[in-house]
């Protein structure tokens, strides 16, 4: 009896916490079936595609040979070309030889046709074999950093590939080869397709060295038929009204940050709305940038370059409030701490963010991530979703002869052209942004 | 005496070997010499060249005021003509249109009095090939074709 009594007792314990536990769940966690869980982490699968897309160039450069060049800023991720291409480069990393390193020739290099890996910013070598899975030292033992990466099917030997990786602030070019190659057809195949379709009625590009403009690096200038070039005006679009509706879009726009929707306090400041829980803050400034900052203790755990890259991407990837198409611009790190730099592509454009202008936010790029030990502690954006219009299309009147002739040319490193730049503190919404040509001087780099 | 002969034949020898590419560069050289008032840097090939182009861009450095004339006559029949001055750059820029057939093109520099010139032949085919090409219609060496 007693036996028995101490052990419905336990029974009953046993299942009275349980139910606390359940009751508990519930209470804190409503409906956590669909609970937007931001700190989740991610798949391995995810973290190496992650991972693999800070390798992906902010353009593809094909070269059709003849000083014509065509650029693709867009949908470069998964890419059926660049996919032919990331299998050559890893052949060469893997089965190639090392044929040496000169300085950059770019009338010999531009010559033959290639594919062009253009990054924004420097890599290093150990990140690039990391992303590639070699383990040889073929291109750590040679390379230090690199900003581009060139192909080079051969067409008098049919079966040779080359590749080079250039390092254009140390005017070095690394160049490795293979010597016999099933992927050389495929590459010469996929320039060939890519000239047969191309028309020069289109936009192409020229290089400033071909043509001996006295660049310090080589450009690629814009190059189109007759002496305008028509282009869709784009819009900043945000479907709110200023009354309550606004709140409630962006306050769905919010929600997605906190752990439990149901728990934020927030408040109307001067210049910002201010939502937040004992762990994030979240700020709606008038400017439509949105700043959000975790300040829970993050762990101790230490994390690599591409670790962080990989948080960095699967939180925004979540932010369902970005929509226009976007490419790392570069990074930089701090106290342990590494910020990404994003950027927006739209009509094959860059969208160039106020470079010149102040903001309140000091935002230069559209999206700058903060990743510390793998969390990401700082996220910061501009709430604009980015449309073309159709049928608003305007006109660029000068072509880059028109504007080098313009300048004195002995102070410029670059020029192209870009949507923008964006100025915050203006009304885009009811404004167009344009295609504007930007000059990058000397002194600013 | 034998001796002295091989020693001037293995002299001769290396004196040829090492002129050989020094002449060949020197050919290649021509091109951009200081006697040049104008130097062409795309655009047009070192021999006659055949393509599918509609437009051909013509590049070029030269000084300040120099007026670049360029002649496309066609087939030795119809004849078109472009201008241009040379602005503070030094570059020169010019498109001209291609026909189907055989584009002979001069190029004509004008500084001060002084007048150089550079021809060159350009065959466009007909785009009908190239869509063969694209379609598969038409088959280059090197292509793979689906057999049915």
């Amino acid at each position: 009896m007693i036996f028995n009594l101490k052990r419905s007792k336990d029974i009953l314990l046993i299942t009275l916490i349980i139910v606390s536990i359940c009751q508990v769940i519930k209470l804190w966690f409503n409906d956590s079936l669909n609970r937007n869980f931001f700190y989740s982490s991610s798949s391995i699968n995810d973290i190496k595609t992650y991972q693999a897309e800070f390798l992906t160039p902010y353009r593809l450069i094909t070269n059709l040979g003849g000083n014509k060049f065509n650029i693709n800023y867009s949908e470069l991720y998964n890419n059926k070309i660049k996919n032919i291409i990331d299998t050559s480069i890893r052949e060469v990393v893997k089965n190639g030889e090392y044929i040496g390193t000169t300085n950059i020739n770019w009338n010999e290099i531009l010559k033959e046709k290639s594919f062009i890996y253009d990054y924004s910013f420097y890599i290093n070598s150990n990140i690039f074999v990391d992303i590639f899975e070699q383990k040889n030292n073929l291109i750590t033992s040679k390379v230090d950093k690199f900003n581009k990466i060139i192909l080079i099917p051969e067409n008098s030997e049919y079966d040779k590939l080359t590749l080079l990786f250039i390092n254009e602030n140390e005017n070095l070019c690394y160049k490795y080869q293979i010597k016999k190659s099933d992927l050389n057809y495929e590459i010469s195949n996929q320039i060939k397709n890519i000239y047969v379709d191309f028309n020069d009625s289109n936009l192409y590009y020229i290089s400033s060295k071909i043509i001996g403009l006295p660049f310090e690096k080589n450009v690629f200038l814009p190059k189109w038929k007759g002496d305008k070039f028509k282009y869709n005006q784009i819009q900043a679009n945000i479907d709110y009204y200023l009354n309550q509706e606004f709140l409630t879009y962006v306050g769905s726009g919010i929600s997605m940050f906190f752990s439990d929707p149901n728990f934020i306090w927030q408040d109307k400041k001067d210049d910002f709305y201010i939502y937040s829980d004992e762990n994030v803050v979240v700020k709606y400034y008038n400017n439509n940038v949105l700043e959000y900052r975790n300040y829970k203790r993050v762990t101790n755990k230490k994390t690599n370059i591409l670790e962080d890259f990989s948080s960095a991407m699967s939180f925004i990837k979540r932010d369902n409030f970005i929509k226009n198409e976007f490419y790392l611009s570069g990074y930089s790190q701090e106290n342990g701490r590494t910020t990404f730099y994003f950027d927006y592509i739209i009509n094959n454009f860059v969208l160039d963010l106020n470079s010149n202008n102040k903001n309140s936010n000091n935002l230069k790029h559209a999206i700058e991530i903060t990743v510390e030990n793998g969390v990401p502690i700082k996220y910061v954006k501009i709430f604009y979703v980015f449309q073309s219009l159709p049928d608003k299309v305007n006109v660029i009147n000068k072509t880059w002869l028109d504007i080098i002739n313009d300048l004195n040319i002995s102070n410029v490193n670059n020029i192209n052209l870009i949507y923008g730049p964006i100025n915050l503190e203006q009304d885009l919404y009811n404004d167009y942004t344009n295609l504007n040509w930007n000059i990058e001087k000397k002194s600013e780099k | 005496m034998i001796k002295f002969i091989m020693k001037f034949m293995l002299c001769f020898s290396f004196t040829i070997l090492l002129g050989i590419p020094v002449l060949a560069n020197d050919k290649n050289a021509s091109k951009v010499t200081e006697d040049n008032i104008f130097n062409i840097t795309s655009g047009i090939e070192d021999s006659d060249e055949i393509t599918f182009d509609n437009y051909r861009t013509i590049t070029g450095i030269a000084k300040e005021g120099t007026i670049i004339e360029i002649t496309n006559i066609l087939n030795s029949e119809e004849e078109k003509n472009y201008k241009i001055e040379v602005g503070s750059s030094g570059v020169f820029s010019i498109d001209i249109e291609l026909f189907t057939g055989y584009n002979n093109i001069e190029i004509k520099a004008t500084e001060d009095k002084t007048t150089q010139n550079i021809k060159q032949s350009i065959r466009k085919l007909d785009q009908n090939v190239k869509e063969k090409i694209s379609s598969k219609e038409l088959v280059l060496p090197g292509d793979s074709i689906l057999m049915q």
